[in-house]
Parts: C-alpha cells; sequence; structure tokens
C-alpha cells in the first residue's frame, strides 16, 4: 500500500493490473528486490547499491526488501511465488544452488528466470598472523600428519565456507577437527584469538584483518590471483585444482516475459560498467563478472548440479 | 495444596517429559561428543525436576488464599480479535485492517465512537508514515 | 605528538554540520529506542544507506548518533509502561516500573537519563585509554570461556526471580527449551522445526520479547483494568536525584558500567546479557537486597550504566580488532568500509585522529542524550495520563508492525502474539519473565559454545574448568545458585530462635 505516490502512477497500475497484459511499458512502477540477507551485509550492500544504480537506467526506484532466513530459501520461495511480472525480483546468491541439496527448500536456480550475475567472491584460507605455517603446502602437511590435530573453523555447516574446506579435505588428502559457527566473522574470531588453527571464508571478508595483521592468507581457491590479495598464491598455482566461489546475481519468478528480463539485465549492466560498482567490488574483494541471463542460467546450472552431487557426498547433517 | 504451583508444576511436568522423549529421538553425538540431542535431554531433565519439586511443595503447603480474579472475559475477546486481525495478514489493505481493529477494541474497551475513530486514524496515519514511507515496509 | 592527534580529532568534530547529523541521530535514535518494536540495530541498518552521500564524518556521526540515543530511550518505555524499548533495557523495567507504580516516574526517569550517560562516558574512557588491553581480554574468549560467561548468565535465573525461585527457574528453563527450535547450531540438523521453513533459523528474539512484555502486559493490564482505574495515581514526582541518592548510586553505576563495558566488549554478548549481570552484581553487594526489583534505585542505577557501557565496550573491540562486539557495531564496519575506513590496528596505528574523533563523537552524542532525556523526562511522562486503552492499542500495533518489519516475515509475528499470551498466562500465574528471556538470550550461547569446547578438548570434560576464566565464571555461577539455598537456611535457623522478620 502506497497511497502516497501521485495520481498519475496510481492510476497507470490500476490500468495494467486491469489489462492483465505484459505489453505496455515496462517498467511503469517501483520494482521490489528481495534480499535473502539481513540489511548491513555483503549481499545486502550489493543488492542496495546495484539497485540504486540500476534506477535511472529503468526509470522507476528499485525498493530492496530484506527476507532472511534458512540460508536464503525464505526469500527464494517468496519470489518464486510472485507473479512473474517482473516487479518483484531477487538477488540471487551461491545458496539458490544448494539450499535443495540440503534440504531447506524445494528450489534451484532451475525453478525461477535468471537475470544476470555480477560478482564473484573466491573463499581463501586464512591461519593467525603469528601461526608457525607459512604455505599452504606445510599447512596441508600438518593436518595430514596429525590425526585431526588441526582445528579448522567454519562459517556453519552447509555454507559456502565450510563445504570449500570440505573439498580441500578431499582434494588434498587433509584430515582436520571441524568447528562450526554461526558465520565467517565468529569463525574468523576464533582464528584471531587463537581459538582454532585455520579458517576459510570469502576473499573480501579475510582482506581487512590480513591487512591489519592480525591473520595470514594461505592460499586463494581460485584458478587466477585475487586483486585484493595479489601476493596470496592460488590453489590452482600450487597444484591443487579446489574451491568454488560465492557470487551474486539477481533472478525473478520463473517465467518473466523475455523482454522484461532483457531491460533488468540491461538496467543492472550499465550498473555494472559504473565506477561506484567498481570500487564497491575492491573494497569488499569481490571480483566484478558480468554474465548475461544465458550464461548466467548454464552456470547456475552448472553450479546446482556440482552441490546436488557434492553436498550429500561431503556434507553429513547431525554429524560434526 | 497450592493450587496454583500444582498446576504450573504439572504443565512443565508434561513439557519436560516430551523434551526428554523428544530428544532421544534426535542424533546421538559421535565419539564420545555430545550431539544434536544431548541439549533437548538436559533441558528436559532440568525443567522436569524443577516442575516436580514444585509441584510436590505445592501439594505439601497449605493454600494461601489469593485469587486474582481479573476480567478473563475482556482478555479472550482481545485476543480473539488479534489473532483475527492476523489470519488476515497479506490479504491487502492494511491500514483499513488496523484502523478496524483498532476501533473495534477501543469500542470494546468502553471508548466512544468519534474519539476512538480520530484515534485509530492517526495511529494508521503515523504506522504509514514511519513504516510504509520511512522504513520501506510493505504491509499489506 | 598525541595532544596534535588529539586535536584534529576534536577540530574534525567540532564543524556546525557533524554537529547537526550528530543530533539529528541521536533525535532518530531516541525514536527508534522508545518505540517497542524499534530498536537500535533496525535504526542503524535502515539508515546507513542514507549516509554513503555524505562526508565520512557526517555520516558516522548521524549513526552513533543513533546507537548512543537508542539505548537511553529504550529505558524510558521500559520505566513508564513496564515494556522494554529495546533488548538491552529488560532489566531497566524491573525497578524503573517498580518506580514509576509508586509514583516516581519522573526520579527514574532521571537516573536512566544521568546513569545512562555516566555508563556511556565510563565506557568511552575506557575505549580511549584502555583500548588494546580491554581488546586482548575479548579475543581470549574461546568456546569455554563463553560457556562459562552464558552458565553465569543462566546461574543468575535464580536472583532475578525475586521470592518465586521454582517459577523462575521452570521459566527460565522454558526459554532455553524454546531456543532449541531450529537447525543445530552445531551439526545444523533440524530441532522442533516440524518442516517448516520459517523455523530453521529458530525463534526470532525481538519479537518474543515483544510480546512477552510488551502485549503480555497489555492483556494484563486489560484483565485488571477495572482494579487498576480505580487505583489510578498519576504522579511524576522529582526528575534529577537528590544529592545524597546521586551519592549513594554512584558505586552500582560506575561497577555497573565496568560490567557493561567488558560484557559489550566481548563479541556476541552486548547490553541485553550486561545489564542483567550489572543489576544482580549491584543486588548481592546491597544492603537492601529486597528492594530489588521492587524499585530500588541502585538497581536500577547499575542497570541502566551497563546498558549503555556496552556500546563503549563493542566499539572498542570493533576499532581495535576489526571486529563487531554487537549487532550494531557489525552495521558499523559495513558503514565505515564503505567510506574506505578499515577498523582494525591498523587504525589506531595509522589514524589515531580518526579514534579520537570518533572518541569525541561519542561523547557529544551522549550529552547530547542525557539532554534530551532529562529535559524530555517530564513531557515524556506525560503518557502515564493517556487514557490506557490508547495506550494499548498504540502498544500492539507498534509492537505488531515492528515486529513484522524486523525480517518481513508475518511467522514474526505470529511468535510474537503467541508470546503475548505466554506473557499473559505467565503474569497471571506469578511466573518471573525474566529467567524465560535470560534463557532464551543465552541458551544458544551455552550450548554451542559447551559443544565446540569438547569438540576443542577431545570430549574432556575437565578441561574446560582448567583454565582460569572459566573457573572464575563457573565458581560465581556456583555461588549464585547456592546462595539463596544458603541464606534461606539461615534465615529459617534465625526464624525458630526469634521472631521472623517482616518481609
Amino acid at each position: 500500500m502506497r497511497a502516497g505516490r501521485s495520481v498519475g502512477v496510481l492510476s497507470a497500475g490500476i490500468l495494467l493490473a486491469a489489462c492483465s497484459a505484459p505489453q505496455g511499458p515496462y517498467p511503469a512502477r517501483e520494482i521490489k528486490l528481495i534480499v535473502q540477507a539481513a540489511p548491513g551485509g555483503t549481499s545486502d550492500t550489493v543488492s542496495r547499491v546495484m539497485a540504486s544504480l540500476a534506477e535511472s537506467r529503468l526509470g522507476v526506484p528499485i525498493v530492496c526488501e530484506n527476507r532472511p532466513g534458512a540460508s536464503g530459501a525464505l526469500a527464494f520461495s517468496f519470489v518464486a511465488r510472485r507473479s512473474p511480472d517482473g516487479y518483484t525480483i531477487g538477488h540471487a546468491p551461491v545458496e539458490i544452488a544448494i539450499v535443495r541439496s540440503l534440504g531447506y527448500a524445494d528450489i534451484g536456480p532451475s525453478d525461477v528466470s535468471l537475470i544476470c550475475l555480477v560478482s564473484k567472491t573466491a573463499p581463501a584460507l586464512v591461519v593467525q598472523a603469528d601461526a608457525p605455517w607459512l604455505t599452504f603446502e606445510e599447512f596441508i602437511t600438518e593436518a595430514k600428519g596429525g590425526s585431526g590435530g588441526v582445528v579448522m573453523a567454519n562459517s556453519g555447516i552447509g555454507s559456502i565456507w565450510h563445504f570449500n574446506i570440505l573439498l580441500m579435505e578431499q582434494g588434498t588428502g587433509a584430515r582436520f577437527t571441524h568447528l562450526p559457527y554461526g558465520g565467517s566473522t565468529p569463525a574468523l574470531v576464533s582464528v584471531i584469538g587463537g581459538h582454532s588453527d585455520g579458517a576459510v571464508a570469502g576473499v573480501g571478508e579475510v582482506v581487512s584483518h590480513v591487512q591489519s595483521g592480525t591473520l595470514r592468507a594461505l592460499a586463494v581457491f581460485d584458478a587466477e590471483r585475487s586483486s585484493v590479495l595479489p601476493d596470496v598464491p592460488t590453489t590452482h598455482e600450487l597444484g591443487y585444482p579446489i574451491g568454488t566461489p560465492a557470487w551474486s546475481g539477481f533472478f525473478g519468478p520463473a517465467g518473466i516475459d523475455e523482454e522484461r528480463v532483457a531491460q533488468l539485465a540491461d538496467a543492472f549492466e550499465v550498473a555494472f560498467g559504473s565506477p561506484e560498482w567498481a570500487k564497491l567490488c575492491r573494497e569488499r574483494g569481490m571480483q566484478p563478472l558480468f554474465l548475461g541471463r544465458e550464461d548466467f542460467e548454464s552456470f547456475a546450472l552448472q553450479q546446482q548440479q556440482f552441490f546436488e552431487e557434492q553436498v550429500p557426498k561431503l556434507v553429513r547433517l547431525g554429524a560434526p | 495444596m497450592v493450587r496454583e504451583d500444582v498446576a504450573t508444576g504439572g504443565a512443565f511436568l508434561v513439557l519436560g517429559a516430551g523434551l526428554l522423549a523428544s530428544g532421544t529421538m534426535l542424533p546421538a553425538g559421535v565419539g564420545g561428543l555430545p550431539g544434536a540431542g544431548f541439549f533437548p535431554q538436559a533441558v528436559g531433565v532440568l525443567m522436569a525436576a524443577l516442575a516436580a519439586s514444585l509441584a510436590i511443595r505445592g501439594i505439601r503447603h497449605s493454600a494461601t488464599s489469593d485469587t486474582n480474579g481479573g476480567d478473563l472475559r475482556a482478555v479472550a475477546v482481545i485476543a480473539a480479535l488479534l489473532f483475527a486481525y492476523l489470519a488476515l495478514w497479506g490479504t491487502g489493505f492494511f491500514l483499513v485492517r488496523t484502523a478496524v481493529f483498532i476501533l473495534l477494541a477501543l469500542r470494546f474497551l468502553g471508548r466512544r465512537w468519534l474519539p476512538s475513530l480520530a484515534f485509530s486514524a492517526a495511529l494508521v496515519a503515523f504506522v504509514h508514515i514511519a513504516f510504509d514511507a520511512g522504513l520501506n515496509v510493505s504491509l499489506q | 605528538m598525541v595532544t596534535a592527534e588529539l586535536l584534529a580529532g576534536l577540530a574534525a568534530v567540532l564543524d556546525w554540520q557533524v554537529l547537526a547529523f550528530l543530533g539529528a541521530g541521536v533525535c532518530l535514535g531516541a525514536v527508534f529506542g522508545a518505540l517497542p518494536g524499534l530498536t537500535a540495530t533496525m535504526g542503524v541498518a535502515v539508515l546507513t544507506p542514507l549516509t554513503f552521500w555524505v562526508s565520512p564524518e557526517q555520516g558516522l556521526a548521524m549513526l552513533l548518533g543513533i546507537y548512543c540515543g537508542a539505548i537511553p530511550a529504550g529505558g524510558i518505555p521500559a520505566i513508564l509502561i513496564n515494556v522494554p524499548g529495546t533488548p538491552a533495557s529488560i532489566a531497566t523495567s524491573w525497578d524503573g516500573y517498580a518506580l514509576t507504580r509508586k509514583g516516581k516516574a519522573g526520579l527514574a526517569l532521571g537516573i536512566n537519563a544521568l546513569a545512562s550517560a555516566a555508563g556511556q562516558l565510563t565506557s568511552i574512557a575506557f575505549l580511549a585509554f584502555l583500548a588494546f588491553p580491554i581488546a586482548s581480554f575479548a579475543l581470549r574468549f574461546g568456546p569455554a570461556e563463553y560457556f562459562g560467561l552464558a552458565l553465569l548468565g543462566i546461574s543468575l535465573m535464580a536472583g532475578v526471580s525475586g521470592d518465586r525461585v521454582l517459577q523462575g527457574m521452570l521459566a527460565g528453563s522454558l526459554g532455553l527449551a524454546l531456543a532449541l527450535v531450529g537447525l543445530d547450531p552445531m551439526t545444523a540438523y533440524p530441532r522442533y522445526t516440524f518442516g517448516l521453513s520459517e523455523f530453521l533459523d529458530g525463534i526470532s528474539f525481538v519479537p518474543v520479547m515483544i510480546g512477552l512484555f510488551g502485549l503480555g502486559e497489555v492483556l494484563s493490564q486489560v484483565s485488571e483494568r477495572r482494579a487498576r482505574a480505580k487505583a489510578a495515581r498519576i504522579e511524576i514526582g522529582r526528575v534529577v536525584p537528590k544529592a545524597a541518592d546521586a551519592k549513594s548510586l554512584l558505586g552500582s553505576t560506575l561497577s555497573g558500567a565496568g560490567v557493561g563495558t567488558m560484557v559489550g566488549a566481548i563479541p556476541a554478548a552486548g547490553g541485553d546479557i550486561g545489564s542483567v549481570i550489572a543489576w544482580e552484581q549491584a543486588r548481592r553487594t546491597s544492603k537492601d537486597k529486597g528492594q530489588f526489583g521492587k524499585g530500588s534505585l541502585r538497581g536500577l542505577a547499575a542497570s541502566c550504566s551497563a546498558c549503555n557501557a556496552a556500546i563503549g565496550g563493542a566499539m572498542t573491540t570493533m576499532l581495535t580488532l576489526g571486529i563487531p562486539g554487537d549487532a550494531v557495531s557489525a552495521i558499523l564496519i559495513g558503514a565505515l568500509l564503505i567510506h574506505g575506513i578499515q577498523p582494525g590496528p591498523l587504525l589506531f596505528a595509522n589514524n589515531q585522529a580518526f579514534v579520537f574523533s570518533i572518541v569525541f563523537l561519542l561523547v557529544f552524542a551522549c550529552l547530547m542524550i542525557m539532554a534530551v532525556g532529562l529535559l524530555g523526562a517530564r513531557p515524556l511522562a506525560k503518557v502515564l495520563s493517556v487514557p490506557p486503552p490508547l495506550l494499548w492499542a498504540g502498544i500492539i500495533v507498534f509492537g505488531t508492525v515492528g515486529s513484522y518489519a524486523l525480517n518481513n516475515a508475518v511467522a514474526d509475528v505470529w511468535a510474537m502474539y503467541a508470546a503475548g499470551l505466554v506473557g499473559f498466562v505467565f503474569r497471571r500465574a506469578r511466573i518471573p519473565l525474566g529467567p524465560l528471556v535470560l534463557g532464551l538470550i543465552l541458551g544458544p550461547m551455552m550450548e554451542s559454545n559447551l559443544r565446540r569446547a569438547l569438540i576443542l578438548s577431545g570430549g574432556d570434560w575437565l578441561a574446560l574448568v582448567a583454565r582460569p576464566i572459566v573457573a572464575v565464571f563457573l565458581a560465581a555461577a556456583v555461588l549464585s545458585i547456592a546462595w539463596p539455598w544458603i541464606r534461606s537456611r539461615r534465615s529459617a535457623s534465625r526464624s525458630n530462635l526469634g521472631p521472623p522478620s517482616s518481609a
């Protein structure tokens, strides 16, 4: 209910609703962007900045609404149930490809209209700044030798960074004692305080601690070096092609008119090219990466398949 | 017998026993570590023990007669209004529904029509300005 | 050298625009804090995007203003209508509302304003002079220490139950049970979710708090409205405490500030826990224990001071380590990053002037909210002369909309109403609600950290006690559980000898 809007917009909206046709000018009224996380975090910032940059291209406001919960499953299901008119869209993080495998909600990238991808964040392995291990190899050797003597803090069972730790075990033969926390921040705090030996979190989340000298990054799980941590080797360089990134994109309910998806993708692409977006990516350690509708679809479906195969194999809910 | 204590103790005894029973159905721990079911069982035991001691104390002691009467009917009506209001959440016209709810509640509590109407209109207007427009909460 | 930085920091703040933003933030924060259903976290989160368009000093001034304004303001509805405005002011309602019922609402509001300011100023002083020792203390908190802190908090259940200890402990165990709902924090196994994804993250705390204290209080006033109408006695009384009173409150205010700063500095523990611990500490060291919860000025001063001191504690951890000390400072870190400022040890080393300007912003915000609190006490207390039904309608509507607005989730409104019924039933059965809240806040902290600590110790329970901080916490917890029993034994044996003292 937004009675305060001008009569013109209101009557246009009523007219549109009356015709209930996808024709006519789009967008004619404000677009709602559902964010799956609480205000203040990276997902929220990405959505708000992208929304404010894309608004001018579309000529209507894009209003963000936070619906956190169940790793994003609540927000994904909420958006998927809206009418596919292009006026309700959602932020699509990597979790949209994972929640079904975890049993949180029966939804995945194949059940929605994907719009575009705007960024990617690689995982990084960090240890305390004065830890004895100077390289990835030393850390892995230690974890192989001991019987679970190396403690890895993770950001919660089933989270993307925990999953990367499991991939690391699988790919290197290391064995860790896993210490689950409720998010990346407490997991990193646990390493800074010396309560656990290492943690995996997004490059953007560790970079400030690495720069201020409380944490040391041993490897970035990616094929290319990170622009914010250029001195840290990648796992691919070291001969371990492991790791799967977090990402940020946008989606809507299944069945949105293709024209409208193209319009939205175009607006986000314009936003993507702005210096503000480049600045945000630099500050948050994200890699700007634009994939249009088709490329995003094939990427997201590939991710969905990957998680559907790997999650049951690696993640055992109910056991640490 | 202190009926209040016996009733409280009895209700919590049932709840505690339920927690304990359901806790045993949750995964037990692996390798000597407590699992998902450990804490529910511990809370269940604690609750049941406390409840039992309250109930026993209630049975032993003599009643101190302090019946606090109170207008339960009024509470029931307000609660019924509340849940009816909540059941209609998401059906549109949020502000109108809210105004009607306030009006009915105030009328029931003995306020006169006109002031009630004015107050509910003012309150709804404030909610609209603060939440709808200010905080961008979509209330429907 | 340091003086130059200090002056530079002060100069950056002494700018009329910055001060205007600070003032606007304080006033907005006061509104967010005072309205049940809006919290400090929400205020900072909602206004953070607005600060992107202004200079870092102005944006930061606004956000810090909201933070410092909201917490003291949260005590106002707690005092006047027994509904805490923010989770941090739960303990404030215990003595504050009792004072209002005695016709001393003005004095309660005055003490809230003054003790809050004292708490904030003390914690800012800690931030300015002892930031690094406090930060290294906070970093020593591993799983075992958190478990110890949570256990200490839970052991206070008996203390905050007044003379209804068993009922209070039962309410506490209900809080612990409700906190079980959701994914198991350690293994992500769903517990008591009944297949609903709305329950996977557990029951949201703020709606439950609004329900227990807001709606529950409204329903219980509705049921007693005839009796109350006759007994209505609206007096505000003096606002500023007498010099002798103020002097006697100094000790509990300062010790409350100390406790609040330390608890606030520990990540994942904030003003809500801090103020309860401070209240109980003041009670135990006081000669008039019986007054606590029935309108003790000391209890009020300690809880107000502690929940505000948590601000300085949280800011200390945030600025020195780049780690959020609570939900608000987590959002503040994001806001600072947007402005290109990275909190952490380097900030202290390289940009001391900026740290000092934050300190000055906090000091000015604190003085502003104190002035607002003192000057506003009389007008605000006019709320008491509003006809109760209108007040009830306002509480219900704001509670409803606020619960929804937190996560845009109807499930939260259901939780609020259900908690309202529980709150009403508990009030009727005279079961204390304080322990329920303690259980709800501390249950997850106790469980997950106990299990984390056991993973680290390889399942060895005794290894937990071997850590000094844990041992201190555990000893205090045992003492606070055992003390009422010892005391009742002693008084029982005494009453056998002589006439019972009037309770």
